[in-house]
């Protein structure tokens, strides 16, 4: 259904945007706070990934991808580009110093489509994270979903930079392996 | 391609999906991807893994600013699109007679009544005070489609944007079909319910509003002109 929505934004039809919009804008925006922990900032970057998704529709196809990765992955990658953007502006101290997350943000969630959740956490991917030992699977939870860098992941986990990245690398790799068997 | 560097590539995508590849070489990676359909594959196979991660997290309802002020950008988006016009003062001649041969298409529009693929369905003059016109507008509902060309130079005052408004004839709140260009033409997209207000509209309205448009989603600011919508 979202595919359709996609090939109508192609054409330019602004009520499939809405459409697409209610429809996947609750999941784009949870991803992207907990990227930028900053609500403004989060709020910009939803933005611009929608007037990307509407640019970008022509090209979307839906043999290669679902329309949730394909969406999900342009706000990823747009949360990832403004955190770096901010990074520069902020000192680093001061930047880990406002690292107390807005409870209000968790607080205004709205009710998570519990279904929806179980199954995810069902996945086949959850599956294997939990094969893997607690130190990787914490590093690839923290890069992947709080779009944290290496030295970053390093500090807040207290270990040394080379052992994180060798987590990440193996981490990936067993997920891989466990995801195609 | 030697199998290990492909290997070495296939490691890049991986860290770039996750989004631990940062810096100069995230932008070379992105430059590589624009000519490499395998590296692509391999960035797609990644984030299609990975997502259920993604996916675990609550929907969040982002507030409702968001969905107008997208609307908004991407009515004005079309504008954008369109060739910039030049402020030339020698072509003043040129715009005006362009003017005099949009106003002898649109009458013989409204004389001949045959149906053509690219007729429009609804025009409307928006003039000033002096009966000069400011805005010209078009609308082809078949292709969901406005076409609005500022016949000369209307900024707003300050900061400020026009926006245009149908006022529909059961006295119902106006609704908005988007931000006026102060020059050169536009084209707004037109959603199916936006067309069936305009088909119950006689008057469209112009108010004066903060930059972006009505914050509010009704007009908040003074109208500044009103004009007939003439059915073809």
């Amino acid at each position: 259904m979202q595919a359709r929505l996609l090939a109508r934004c192609a054409e330019g039809d602004l009520s499939a945007f809405t459409a697409l919009y209610e429809s996947s804008a609750p999941q784009l925006f949870a991803v992207l706070l907990r990227i930028l922990n900053r609500r403004d900032l989060a709020e910009e970057a939803l933005q611009d990934a929608f007037v990307s998704i509407w640019r970008h529709a022509a090209s979307y196809r839906a043999q290669r991808s679902q329309p949730m990765t394909w969406m999900i992955s342009i706000a990823r990658y747009r949360a990832i580009d403004l955190k770096r953007a901010q990074r520069r502006e902020v000192p680093l101290a001061a930047a880990t110093a406002g690292e107390s997350i807005d409870s209000e943000i968790i607080d205004t969630a709205a009710d998570p489509s519990a279904e929806a959740l179980r199954a995810q956490e069902n996945s086949a991917l959850a599956d294997c994270m939990r094969e893997l030992s607690d130190s990787p699977r914490e590093c690839l939870r923290l890069a992947y979903l709080e779009g944290l860098t290496h030295q970053e992941i390093a500090l807040k986990v207290n270990s040394p930079l080379g052992t994180v990245k060798s987590w990440i690398r193996r981490g990936l790799q067993a997920l891989k392996e466990c995801l195609e068997r | 391609m030697k199998y290990a560097d492909r290997m070495m590539l296939d490691r890049l995508a991986r860290e770039y999906v996750l989004g631990t590849l940062r810096g100069a070489a995230r932008r070379r990676f992105e430059g590589l991807l624009q000519f490499d359909l395998t590296l692509r594959q391999s960035v797609r196979e990644w984030e299609e893994r990975l997502v259920p991660l993604a996916l675990t997290l609550p929907p969040v309802t982002p507030p409702d600013r968001i969905l107008r002020a997208l609307n908004q950008r991407l009515g004005i988006a079309a504008r954008d699109a369109e060739p910039p016009q030049t402020r030339n003062p020698r072509l003043w001649p040129a715009i005006a007679a362009t003017f005099a041969l949009l106003a002898i298409v649109l009458g013989m529009a409204l004389i001949q009544r045959e149906p053509q693929p690219l007729e429009p369905a609804y025009v409307s003059i928006i003039a000033d005070a002096e009966a000069q016109p400011v805005w010209f507008l078009q609308t082809y509902p078949e292709q969901h489609e406005l076409r609005v060309r500022a016949v000369g130079e209307a900024d707003a005052p300050g900061s400020q944007d026009y926006e245009l408004w149908m006022l529909p004839d059961d006295k119902s709140a106006p609704v908005s079909l988007g931000l006026l260009p102060a020059r050169g033409t536009a084209r707004f997209v037109l959603s199916e319910s936006q067309l069936a207000v305009l088909r119950a509209s006689s008057t469209l309205a112009v108010s004066l509003e903060p930059a972006g448009g009505s914050p509010t989603g009704a007009p908040t600011g003074p109208v500044v002109y009103t004009a007939p919508v003439v059915r073809t």
